[in-house]
């Protein structure tokens, strides 16, 4: 196995350093911090280390999650290992500018607190390429219309977990759509269903944070 | 019992929470034993440190609750329970609206993990803060459990605005009928509680008043989260 696919399976593992103890099948062994120190010692280019490398590697676990053969705790350490090799590429080159898909806006809204869902498609976009706004919990249309005008986001994710908010979605989208906003909004969260998409007139629902990258891939990129 | 009376109590974190091996129990659904033994304990003594968990009551007998078809009526309230809470509920004679809170001061540390970029941290604290603030608001039905039995009544389970088809934003009517600033709970205008670690909601008693085994037996929500996850 090559370096780039090496450092892709510390991705997916959640493998930091060698001194990590998780996973415990991996304990003594590199991590992306040591294979990302290798590569650049053999005049790697950073972005090809993220794109044949680190996306590799973040992509598979977003796959994986999308099949249900991980779950969030594994996400959550590929994103924790993820960070921890951006801020190594940041730090070796702090004049190199990281390549962006484009923006994407993430709220969970007005009337739910609830984030984490939203912070896991946070970091399955992140972790791919998309660069997040996240406003956070209980936000209503206002706010994400002031930001949709002070930044170019290309799409906007809404995400709820109550079948008493989930209807905050549908007034969202009429105040996007009435304000001239054009952009694709996809739905998700526990309640949410494609019926009710295409009820409130969303432009995707997912059930899962890979399928609203597959489509900010397909559509946005 | 008067027709309004008023409980609020400081509750050490000993009292909720029985046994720490409850949280580890909890954990283990989700997380491996590995991930535990590298991350519980340290989180579990910061939700002990952080945490101020204070609960109370308001109680109102029969001279000033009603019922009504899938409402409830409360002093000069009325709340539109809907069908699905109201088929438990029908039966009331007196209600306690209670709220519960852990504090701010979790959720502040929540959010330093997650935007510090230590997710794995963030996601099990606020997995282990969600369930103290439930394993409190089991704590006051218990002390209401407790007084009610003296008489020969019984209590329902507790049902809360945003859940089982009952809007969030009755909160707002739910609170004007509690001292202002309650337990340290402030409503937003969109009737968030603050701290977000909080729960309110009401629980009846009465002769002919049952607690549900599991609370979803009674609803016919097909979309519910809950319900998802059974």
């Amino acid at each position: 196995m090559d370096l780039l696919d090496q450092i892709a399976l510390c991705i997916e593992k959640g493998k930091i350093n060698s001194q990590s103890k998780i996973p415990s099948d991996l304990i003594g062994k590199d991590g992306v911090e040591e294979l990302i120190y290798k590569l650049l010692q053999l005049n790697t280019p950073p972005n090809k280390i993220i794109e044949d490398g680190l996306l590799k590697g973040m992509t598979e676990v977003g796959n994986k999650f999308r099949d249900g053969k991980i779950f969030i705790p594994n996400v959550l350490f590929s994103a924790k290992a993820m960070n921890h090799a951006l801020e190594i590429l940041k730090k070796e080159f702090p004049a190199y500018q990281l390549n962006t898909k484009g923006k994407v806006i993430l709220a969970t809204v007005k009337g739910d607190l609830h984030n984490i869902g939203k912070n896991l498609v946070k970091m399955i976009l992140e972790g791919n390429g998309w660069q997040v706004i996240d406003l956070g919990v209980d936000v209503d249309s206002d706010k994400i219309i002031q930001t949709l005008k002070e930044t170019e986001a290309k799409a906007v994710g809404l995400s709820a977990l109550l079948t008493t908010t989930m209807l905050n979605m549908k007034s969202i989208i009429q105040d996007l759509r009435n304000a001239g906003i054009t952009l694709p909004v996809a739905i998700g969260g526990a309640p949410v269903t494609q019926k009710f998409a295409e009820e409130i007139n969303a432009d995707l629902y997912s059930p899962d944070p890979s399928g609203f990258l597959d489509y900010l891939n397909k559509n946005l990129n | 019992m008067n027709s309004k009376e008023i409980f609020n109590y400081t509750a050490k974190f000993d009292e909720v929470v029985k046994k720490e091996s409850y949280f580890e129990n909890l954990l283990l659904q989700e997380f491996s034993s590995e991930i535990l033994r590298e991350y519980f304990p340290e989180l579990f003594n910061l939700l002990k440190q952080k945490s101020k968990i204070q609960i109370g009551y308001s109680f109102f007998n029969s001279d000033v609750v009603k019922t009504l078809p899938n409402k409830i009526k409360i002093e000069n309230q009325t709340f539109e329970i809907g069908k699905i809470i109201y088929r438990s509920l029908k039966d009331t004679e007196s209600v306690f609206i209670i709220t519960c809170t852990i504090g701010e001061e979790v959720e502040k540390s929540i959010w330093k993990f997650f935007n510090d970029g230590f997710s794995v941290e963030g996601y099990i604290l606020d997995k282990m803060a969600s369930e103290l603030v439930e394993l409190s608001a089991d704590f006051i039905s218990e002390i209401i459990e407790k007084k009610i039995s003296k008489s020969g009544q019984s209590i329902s389970n507790r049902y809360s605005p945003g859940y089982c088809g009952w809007s969030v934003s009755e909160q707002q009517k739910l609170f004007s009928l509690l001292p202002e600033n309650f337990c340290g709970i402030k409503l937003t205008s969109s009737s968030l509680m603050i701290p977000i670690k909080s729960i309110s909601g009401i629980i009846a008693a009465g002769d002919n008043i049952t607690k549900k085994e599991y609370e979803c037996e009674i609803c016919e929500e097909k979309f519910c989260y809950k319900k998802r996850t059974q």
